[in-house]
């Protein structure tokens, strides 16, 4: 430990910093989230490496620690892109096969909700915060933002923005854009409500963009990152219910050229004026599909280039075929197993002993194995990833199939004799079978699940927020819960955030626009608040570990793993990216001739 | 069809493979009959009964067709006598190790699909659902078909034009796209389904009992029975209808196939009307079949087989049947 330096060091940087090095230099968090949690905050990576120098650390394990975390495919796709340089063509199409976007939502950016939706409003749209550079699946500046830095108590955060970026039509982009998002995104929830108030950005020039939170808030750059998708910086013109086939625009490298909603099938062309570069390709297509199965058989028969996700086991043909390389980007994804916590009054799961004896019944090793083959990680039905710096693993022992105490748990609640519910699913990765699954492990303890699955299309609208027979929410005189229509029981799929905070804002929060467990509790809701306006480790770990314990025992909703991301593409194509969150980036990508 | 069954004696004895037995049987039937009938008509009826049923049972196609419909009555009335697992249970080895994906073995005949589950014991309790569904729909499409199709062939004149293309319209969408419009439109729940099913198979019962009864109709002991003067009712119940049974049962038989063969294609479609985890051929097909690439072929080829096995067996009587009406 040089403390010279990392005094030298010190002195230098704001009290968010310091507070971040000295975690580290105390090892409370390991290298890999000291780079990340620095990253959040704008550290430049050469101070970094600076701190990472004088703790003792040697600076290029910075980079092999991040490419570990990227994964198999991060380093496959290196290999291949050096490879692949000599005889990559220039121009050629690609097409990628996708989800099958909800109908409901169209391509509006402020209210779409799955993985399909997002890759393709990505292609047209950037973030402020994009990726960065290495390929680690971190927050960099891969955006519309070059640099950014908070104030000294965290309350107010300043973007650079990049300059010389036009809008697709030709004009230039300026902070207005910026500050009219994030307006939209406050006034629809979008995971800045409450944290953030309408107005609250000023733009001193046309590339200066400072936002003024309600109070401090150490993950501000993810909540407008590539990892908060509906904070896509669209045009100052757009308007909730505005998607980008109605009104075409952008600052990315993808030129909207036609949308087919009955097929879910988009393309772009390249935009020759990119800021990062024009496109190798000249047009990409994402088409969607209802149905997994047809989309892994789709891309092993070579009719698609590119995979926007796939299941372990629906798709166990791709990772051992010999033409196909598979994509790998860290991953927190999970599904989340919600009850509808308040409807129907008299229904099962209104009691949380009934939720905590489903949780009982759950053998989570069977869905590692059975739903992902193994790659996936055991979760305690909260959405904390244990490789989170404010994980806190003393907080609660790890739930497991007990039988006894679930029937416990329901003669308890007064269902003895069990009961009968159905379960509902999207037919996307996993979902089904998931579902299957559960029905199978409550059988023994006496609930009778019976599942139900829709395409994808129109799951969201019909059981996930709203069309339950009791339709709207009735009047309890507290916060409105938009999504407190939902079904009794479901599972819904969450893709990949850094950070998470849009799990418990957008989906437990009592007002939260994703609250499909229609969960309130006020204890939850200041534990949350308590998280967000703590800026330094201690303070999030304190708070995120009183919020394991809480989810755990009341379970709103379980969280039984964690699973890798897959995604993937042909041989034939060289250069293509993928996050856990469905985005499909290939301004770099080539075919091969 | 002919109309043999009146006066069918002789065509039969001639066109049936006529050894000695056959010849004998004949006799010692049609005199025992005798005694109980006195009636001279009904005693040649009952003959070409005993003899055509006769005809049927020494028809390889017939009793093959049977014995395969039996398997499958018998594995949805006790599928626990065939099953050896529970349809929904993860299937463990000797080792106590979960089987997922694993090829057919001695714990698992037909091996096991992705989720662990016993593909051969998915198919014996398969079998209950088709067939309480497809032989509903068939018996509701007949009887309603069976009732319009001689109401037009009788009458004919505007009542037969109005409701025969009303029939062609329907008959001209194609079945699987208009199953799936009135699915989607009234829900998918058994009861739909099992109604679209017998919707959809009313035009074409109905049409081949209105030629049947368009040319009963015009023979002599009709005109008969009206020079009588007894009224249509009696007339279409009474004097037409038993001569048309035949035909109807043939209709019932062809019907069957089509719907177990309808039936599978919707739910192969996601139409299944419950839960899509109970053991269902079509569901089984369409969760597993993009497996195949995998070279994970039993659970989705055996299902397959299985609806085949049961459109063919019922088809195999249906033929059989015709052939004896014919005969």
């Amino acid at each position: 430990m040089n403390w010279k330096a990392f005094d030298a060091i010190r002195r230098q940087s704001g009290p968010l910093e310091v507070d971040l090095m000295e975690a580290y230099a105390a090892k409370k968090i390991t290298r890999r989230d000291f780079v990340r949690r620095g990253t959040i905050l704008g550290v430049g990576a050469p101070v970094m490496g600076a701190v990472i120098a004088a703790c003792g650390g040697s600076t290029s394990d910075t980079g092999t620690g991040d490419a570990a975390e990227g994964g198999e495919g991060g380093e496959a796709e290196g290999g291949e892109t050096e490879a692949a340089a000599a005889e990559t063509v220039t121009g050629g199409e690609l097409l990628v096969g996708i989800q099958f976007g909800d109908a409901n939502s169209g391509l509006d950016p402020i209210n779409m909700l799955d993985l399909g939706t997002y890759s393709v409003v990505a292609s047209a749209f950037e973030y402020l915060v994009g990726l960065n550079e290495d390929g680690s699946g971190n927050i960099g500046t891969r955006g519309l933002a070059e640099s950014w830095s908070p104030n000294d108590d965290g309350t107010q955060w300043t973007f650079n923005l990049r300059e010389g970026v036009t809008w697709h039509d030709g004009t230039p982009f300026t902070s207005a854009a910026v500050a009219a998002t994030i307006d939209r995104m406050v006034v629809a929830g979008a995971g800045l409500a409450g944290v953030v108030s309408e107005g609250a950005v000023e733009t001193p020039d046309d590339l200066t963009a400072v936002v003024n939170l309600d109070s401090a808030n150490g993950n501000l750059p993810v909540l407008v990152s590539i990892y908060n998708p509906q904070s896509v910086i669209t045009p100052p013109d757009f308007e909730t219910g505005t998607t980008l086939d109605a009104r075409p625009a952008g600052t990315g490298p993808w030129i909207f050229e036609e949308h087919d909603p009955t097929t879910f099938t988009t393309s772009f062309t390249a935009n020759e004026n990119y800021w990062g570069g024009r496109p190798i390709l000249d047009r990409i297509t994402l088409r969607g599909f209802e149905s997994e199965g047809n989309k892994v058989a789709a891309i092993a028969a070579g009719e698609l280039d590119v995979i926007q996700d796939f299941g372990a086991v629906a798709g166990a043909n791709l990772l051992t075929d010999g033409e196909f390389t598979t994509l790998r980007p860290p991953s927190s994804n999970h599904r989340q197993l919600w009850f509808n916590t308040q409807l129907p009054e008299d229904g099962p799961f209104t009691n949380p002993l009934v939720r905590q004896a489903v949780a009982h019944c759950l053998d989570r090793q069977q869905m590692v194995d059975v739903l992902f083959d193994g790659n996936a990680i055991i979760g305690n039905d909260h959405p904390v990833h244990p490789t989170l710096p404010f994980f806190d693993s003393g907080a609660v022992e790890q739930r497991t199939r007990n039988i006894d105490r679930a029937r416990e748990l329901l003669a308890e609640a007064g269902f003895p004799d069990g009961f009968e519910a159905v379960i509902q699913a999207g037919d996307i990765v996993a979902s089904p079978d998931m579902a299957a699954i559960v029905e199978q492990n409550c059988a023994e303890a006496g609930i009778t699940l019976s599942v139900n699955v829709t395409p994808n299309s129109d799951f969201y609208g019909e059981f996930w927020c709203a069309g339950a027979e009791w339709g709207a929410q009735p009047d309890t005189g507290g916060p409105t819960r938009p999504c407190g229509a939902s079904s009794g029981i479901g599972v819904v799929d969450y893709g990949h955030r850094p950070v998470p905070d849009i799990f418990f804002g957008r989906a437990l929060m009592t007002d939260g626009d994703w609250n499909s467990s229609n969960y309130a509790s006020d204890e939850f809701d200041s534990l949350f608040s308590q998280y967000q306006s703590a800026v330094d480790v201690a303070g999030q770990t304190e708070a995120a570990s009183a919020i394991q314990v809480l989810l755990h025992e009341d379970a709103p909703a379980l969280y039984p793993f964690f699973f890798d991301y897959l995604g993937g593409h042909r041989d034939t194509v060289s250069g293509v990216e993928v996050t856990a969150l469905g985005h499909v980036i290939v301004n770099n990508a080539a075919k091969t001739a | 069809m002919s109309t043999s069954q009146i006066e069918p004696t002789d065509e039969t004895m001639t066109t049936s493979p006529a050894d000695t037995d056959t010849a004998e049987d004949v006799q010692n039937s049609a005199s025992a009959l005798s005694t109980t009938s006195s009636e001279e008509p009904n005693q040649t009826r009952d003959q070409v009964k005993k003899e055509q049923r006769k005809l049927l049972l020494r028809s390889p196609g017939f009793l093959i067709g049977v014995f395969i419909v039996l398997f499958w009555v018998l594995s949805a009335v006790a599928p626990d006598l065939l099953a050896n697992w529970d349809p929904k249970a993860s299937v463990r080895n000797a080792a106590g190790e979960g089987l997922r994906s694993s090829p057919p073995d001695s714990t698992a005949y037909l091996g096991t699909n992705r989720l662990g589950f016993d593909v051969y014991s998915r198919l014996i309790h398969g079998a209950r659902p088709i067939l309480i569904a497809a032989p509903l729909a068939t018996l509701i499409a007949t009887a309603i078909g069976t009732f319009v199709g001689m109401l037009t062939g009788y009458y004919r004149g505007w009542v037969d034009e109005i409701i025969s293309r009303i029939l062609e319209a329907i008959l001209s969408i194609p079945a699987i796209l208009l199953a799936i419009v009135i699915v989607f439109t009234f829900g998918q729940t058994a009861t739909v389904i099992i109604g679209t099913i017998a919707f959809l198979f009313i035009p074409p019962v109905a049409r081949t009992v209105r030629a049947a009864t368009l040319s009963e109709s015009q023979l002599d002991y009709v005109t008969a029975a009206r020079m009588r003067g007894e009224s249509s009712v009696f007339i279409i119940t009474r004097e037409i209808f038993p001569n048309v049974i035949p035909v109807v049962v043939v209709e019932v038989t062809v019907r069957l196939g089509y719907a177990v063969f309808t039936l599978a294609t919707l739910a192969f479609l996601g139409l299944s009307g419950g839960n899509v985890t109970d053991p269902n051929w079509g569901v089984d097909v369409a969760q597993n079949y993009t497996q195949i690439v995998a070279d994970v072929w039993w659970p989705t080829i055996f299902p397959a087989l299985a609806i085949a096995s049961l459109v063919i067996g019922v088809n195999l009587i249906a033929d059989s049947l015709e052939k004896a009406n014919n005969s």
